[in-house]
């Protein structure tokens, strides 16, 4: 089975070996957009680029030479609005996700910002703080607001592919859900997500055990994990947002004023979203 | 970002007022103060406005430092004038120190284009001809925004009481003929009751004014930078909402019309005859100012419709 979408680094020989599957390619360097650019060919089944930049949105210099390239940009904040203004037109252009971290609340302003100008952008979480009430916000404003704007993950994603009777996991909008994406390394070592190749927990090794993952037994403890806190007597197992959540808040101490309110407003705005999609209207012929 | 809710408006808060405009469907909008350039976005704003397709119209004094006036130049110089409009709020000369007259000189110079003088009556002696040399100098719109000042609810301010807009209304119609001479168009803004002008007065504005003069008085709705709504500057101290409790531009008009219609059923207009006069029946004349009219009555026992007070 060649289901599974590979996120992996850009180099030239793993990618060959990779040229039957789609692939996201991932790197924290934005030069390397120009030697993908040369790699591009019909052998590639490009998914998308992961760039995660220590650079401020509004310092990046957006190219031209972009705009055949389906990028996702991760990078720390907004910056300067300013700064910004001149590469608008542009980005607007370009075939691109823009995620600001959770960890600064200027973001969730600068997300705002950039749906409302028709910017497709999303928030990424790392291990800073998160302003819960802002984060709530931009929630509504992405699933409420009745303006055209552009969508801001992973809001739209969940609200989009909610079911009401299944287990969401946003993951897959950061190429982190392994039901959807499995890690290769340049050893082509295999990792369940990013911070799993990060802590070196390698679940198989070379690129045809791919094929295998499905009878890989770490494989399918991680993916079966998830449903074990829901044997556990904790707080996570009695949130009513568990299946959109998957406990990836278990680690807060205080529940009630953070993961709990806003994951509860998500699944509700996920459930009315998903009625208003299957709403019995009748629908009229079309002229 | 680093906003001060208390005293500027946010960024939230101006994308909110935004989203609420595009979905009533208004395109336009103005940003006034106080001084709106001081607002430390203003370009910001200004360009984010833009960019979602408001025409953007700034009322300002024209009064900035040199770098407040570069930074403008800078990012909004380049803007079709079309989609960019600047309403100069002028003071005589003699008002002005040097410096205040240096700094609305070079804006004056650098957004001729974008620029429309506007000028507060609030006094019967008038002295325009500056105006008019202003438009000339620096190839300005050839229009001017005349306002009037009303009295402030609930507040101390300069005004020409009703009995003696007669007065400025000769004066000001002594303009026409420089107006005409330099084709200078004196626009009207609200609050301006029709009879105070002679027959003859009228033609003369009226020719001046390609045939349209206004005689309004109704919301003209500013939001604060707490998002509250009001009907307009003289009355921003009564019947204020919030723009939350609203979900359209129209149901904010709606609301304030609404009140604006009670009052005007109770006192008419400024003067005594608004109550029988065809022009306010038609609504040719909307008989002047609503607070002119509210503030006429402020010695008297707070007996009438509960619209009028609170």
């Amino acid at each position: 089975m060649k289901d599974h979408i590979i996120v992996c680094p850009f180099d030239e020989q793993l990618l060959a070996k990779l040229s039957e599957r789609n692939v996201v390619i991932k790197s924290h360097d934005l030069n390397i957009l120009q030697s993908i650019q040369k790699h591009l060919n019909k052998s590639l089944r490009l998914h998308a680029i992961k760039i995660q930049t220590d650079v401020p949105l509004s310092a990046i210099s957006f190219q031209e030479d972009w705009l055949k390239l389906p990028l996702a940009i991760y990078s720390p904040e907004f910056g300067n609005y300013r700064d910004l203004l001149h590469q608008l037109n542009l980005i607007r252009r370009l075939n691109i996700r823009i995620f600001l971290s959770s960890e600064y609340d200027d973001n969730y302003t600068g997300l705002k910002i950039l749906s409302s100008l028709n910017i497709n952008c999303g928030l990424y979480f790392n291990n800073g703080s998160i302003n819960w009430e802002a984060m709530n916000d931009l929630m509504h404003y992405a699933v409420y607001s009745k303006t055209k704007h552009a969508h801001i993950e992973p809001f739209d994603w969940l609200v989009s592919n909610y079911e009401p009777t299944d287990y969401m996991d946003y993951h897959s909008v950061y190429f982190n859900n392994p039901a959807k994406y499995l890690h290769v390394n340049e050893k082509e070592q295999i990792a369940l997500n990013e911070q799993e190749m990060l802590n070196n927990r390698i679940i198989g090794d070379g690129i045809p055990s791919l094929d295998r993952i499905h009878v890989n037994e770490h494989y399918n403890d991680f993916i079966n994990a998830r449903y074990d806190i829901m044997l556990q007597m904790n707080e996570c197992a009695y949130c009513p947002a568990f299946r959109i959540c998957l406990a990836k808040f278990e680690h807060l101490t205080n529940k009630n004023d953070t993961c709990k309110v806003f994951f509860s407003d998500f699944i509700n705005a996920a459930d009315y979203s998903f009625k208003q999609r299957n709403s019995k209207r009748t629908k009229i012929w079309q002229l | 970002m680093d906003d001060s809710a208390l005293t500027e408006l946010s960024w939230d808060n101006l994308i909110y007022i935004a989203d609420f405009l595009e979905i009533s469907k208004e395109h336009k909008i103005s940003l006034l103060g106080g001084e709106p350039t001081l607002h430390s976005h203003f370009v910001d704003f200004t360009t984010y406005l833009l960019e979602r397709n408001f025409h953007v119209n700034v009322f300002t004094s024209g009064i900035m430092s040199k770098e407040k006036l570069k930074d403008l130049t800078l990012y909004l110089s380049k803007i079709p004038p079309e989609r960019l409009s600047f309403t100069c709020n002028m003071n005589h000369p003699k008002l002005s120190t040097e410096k205040e007259i240096d700094q609305i000189h070079e804006f004056l110079k650098a957004f001729a284009s974008f620029t429309t003088l506007g000028y507060n009556i609030y006094q019967t002696d008038l002295d325009l001809e500056f105006l008019v040399q202003y438009i000339n100098k620096y190839k300005l719109r050839r229009h001017i925004r005349f306002g009037l000042a009303h009295p402030i609810q609930g507040g101390k301010n300069t005004y020409i009481p009703a009995s003696e807009l007669g007065i400025m209304a000769k004066k000001l119609v002594a303009y026409c003929g420089l107006f005409e001479q330099n084709n200078v168009a004196p626009g009207f803004d609200c609050g301006m009751p029709m009879c105070i002008f002679s027959e003859e007065e009228l033609g003369k504005l009226s020719k001046a004014n390609k045939g349209v003069l206004k005689f309004g008085c109704g919301p003209a709705i500013d939001t604060g930078p707490d998002m509250m709504v009001w009907s307009c500057f003289p009355l921003s101290g009564l019947h204020k909402k919030s723009l939350y409790e609203f979900n359209s531009m129209q149901e904010i008009h709606d609301y304030f019309k609404n009140i604006h219609n009670k009052v005007k059923a109770e006192i008419g207009g400024i003067f005594e005859k608004c109550v029988t006069c065809v022009y306010l029946t038609n609504e040719a004349c909307m008989g002047g100012c609503i607070a002119h009219s509210i503030n006429q009555l402020k010695d008297e026992q707070m007996n009438r419709i509960k619209a009028i007070y609170s």
